[in-house]
């Protein structure tokens, strides 16, 4: 038995991307497609989203032009595709607060959100930094820490600190310090609704991009595979592998229950199907009585 | 701020700053892109102005996203509101984008985009003086500071010129940064 449905759901893309950015040292290694999704997780009489992409109108030209992000659409077109409106969407969880994954959250206008607090006060602290220290601020929009203000002024922003069990129920939220950022947050699934749980699937958000960051060839250093963390880190690259490590533990080391959202070979995984508008829907798992949607 | 006479390609080399790592970086020789010195066609006064518009623009970026950061903190309950930076730098960093403004020559075309960085300046620091009043904690005047913060937003977002690394968003190291160098090969 399942409780509830989880889709990775695509939104846009870079179609020639240097792999170096995503694996940590791999340089030289040529492009991948790297595309930008967000994941609807719908059961219990929920519909909850794991971040909510960013919005074109403010900076898409900019990505298009320069970084070949293109085919960007709506998360109005993008949800329908599974059937669902940005409006039924009544959580969403925000696993960092780069412009990609935050930036849109005035198009769910019933949600409640849920971040990592330390997201927050870490970049308050970067931001106050000198300028020689921007770099830190990397890819983060302050107009998305004021849209963040607009919704804890509505009540509708919970500071998460650390774990949180049952966000909702059987839907439970761990933080990876210093890692991807500084309060970066991964979300797991019970689908089974069991403490012990012998169906947990874990939404990354960006602490792993790729299959390789968690199973890398370790050919060269004589064992089959090795965590491999992503290229960016604010934090550390040691913290990236430390949740690896807890990530899969809660999977009970079966890899393909991690879920990169930036991984174009989810479709090698899991059933899926390309949209009208050209973009991709992996179905990662169906509630039970859910039709599928692929 | 349309008409930069300039090498196109300065402005962009200027502003993007690859992790040490980055193999785009590894493909070029000679000095960094930071170190890049202007092209010698280059219109000086145009190119000061640039420089120092670029500071306080992106100062001022930052500065939005400190207050209102606090501002979340202290409406959602933070408990580390107290240990981040206190106001004062933050009125400090604010002087030091006053002095940027007060002594960047403009050149009479770009009048206008100095004026738009002014009102900013002038919309951030009156947020500034509501967050003095209420203090880290204090509750009541959040509306009011976050519309200031707001509007300074949008003067910025108006007046953005990714050409001059003016852009709300610092995308130089970001998750999709290393794709432009594949997109331009
Ligand atoms: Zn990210």
């Amino acid at each position: 038995m399942a409780d509830y449905s989880i889709w990775v759901l695509e939104y846009s893309y870079v179609k020639d991307y240097h792999k170096s950015g995503v694996l940590y040292g791999a340089h030289n290694q040529g492009y991948v497609k790297l595309p930008y999704c967000y994941v609807l997780i719908k059961g219990n009489g929920h519909t909850a989203m794991v971040d909510v992409g960013y919005n074109d109108k403010d900076y898409g030209k900019h990505l298009a032009d320069k970084f070949g992000v293109e085919n960007w659409h709506s998360p109005k077109e993008v949800l329908a595709g599974v059937g669902v409106s940005p409006e039924e969407v009544d959580t969403v969880f925000v696993t960092h607060s780069h412009f990609d994954h935050f930036g849109n959250v005035e198009a769910f206008p019933n949600a409640h959100f849920y971040i990592q607090e330390r997201e927050i006060s870490k970049n308050v602290w970067a931001m106050a930094l000198p300028d020689r220290m921007r770099w830190m601020m990397t890819a983060v929009d302050p107009g998305d820490i004021l849209r963040g203000v607009g919704l804890a002024q509505q009540k509708r922003l919970t500071m998460v600190d650390g774990s949180l069990e049952d966000a909702l129920p059987g839907i439970d939220l761990h933080a990876a310090v210093d890692s991807h950022t500084y309060g970066s947050m991964w979300v797991t699934v019970r689908n089974d609704g069991k403490k012990q749980s012998s169906d947990t699937w874990v939404l990354a958000g960006d602490l792993v991009y790729v299959f390789e960051n968690v199973e890398g060839s370790g050919s060269a250093v004589d064992v089959d595979t090795l965590y491999v963390p992503v290229g960016l880190a604010a934090g550390s690259q040691t913290n990236l592998v430390l949740a690896t490590e807890e990530m899969m533990k809660q999977t009970g080391y079966e890899a393909r229950r991690v879920i990169p959202i930036h991984e174009e070979r989810l479709k090698d995984t899991f059933p899926c199907r390309i949209t009208e508008d050209g973009l991709r829907i992996s179905e990662i798992c169906l509630a039970d009585g859910e039709s599928s949607k692929v | 701020m349309a008409d930069f006479r300039t090498d196109p390609g300065f402005l962009d080399r200027a502003v993007t700053i690859h992790r040490a790592d980055c193999e785009a970086l590894a493909r070029t020789s000679g000095p960094s892109p930071a170190e890049t010195p202007p092209s010698p066609d280059l219109d000086e006064a145009v190119a000061a102005y640039v420089l120092a518009a670029r500071r306080a623009y992106d100062g001022m970026r930052r500065q939005i996203g400190h207050l209102a950061g606090l501002l979340i903190l202290a409406e959602a309950g933070g408990r580390e509101v107290l240990a981040v930076a206190a106001l004062s730098d933050a009125r400090e960093k604010w002087d030091a984008i006053e002095a940027v403004l007060e002594t960047a020559r403009t050149p009479p075309r770009l009048d206008h985009h100095r004026e738009s960085l002014r009102l900013a300046h002038h919309l951030i620091g009156t947020a500034l003086s509501a967050f003095d009043q209420i203090g880290l904690r204090g509750k009541g005047a959040g509306p009011a500071i976050s519309a200031q913060l707001n509007g300074a937003y949008r003067i910025l977002q108006g007046i953005a010129e990714p050409r001059a690394g003016m852009t709300m968003v610092d995308f130089s190291h970001a998750c999709c940064s290393c794709a432009q160098h594949a997109n331009r090969r």
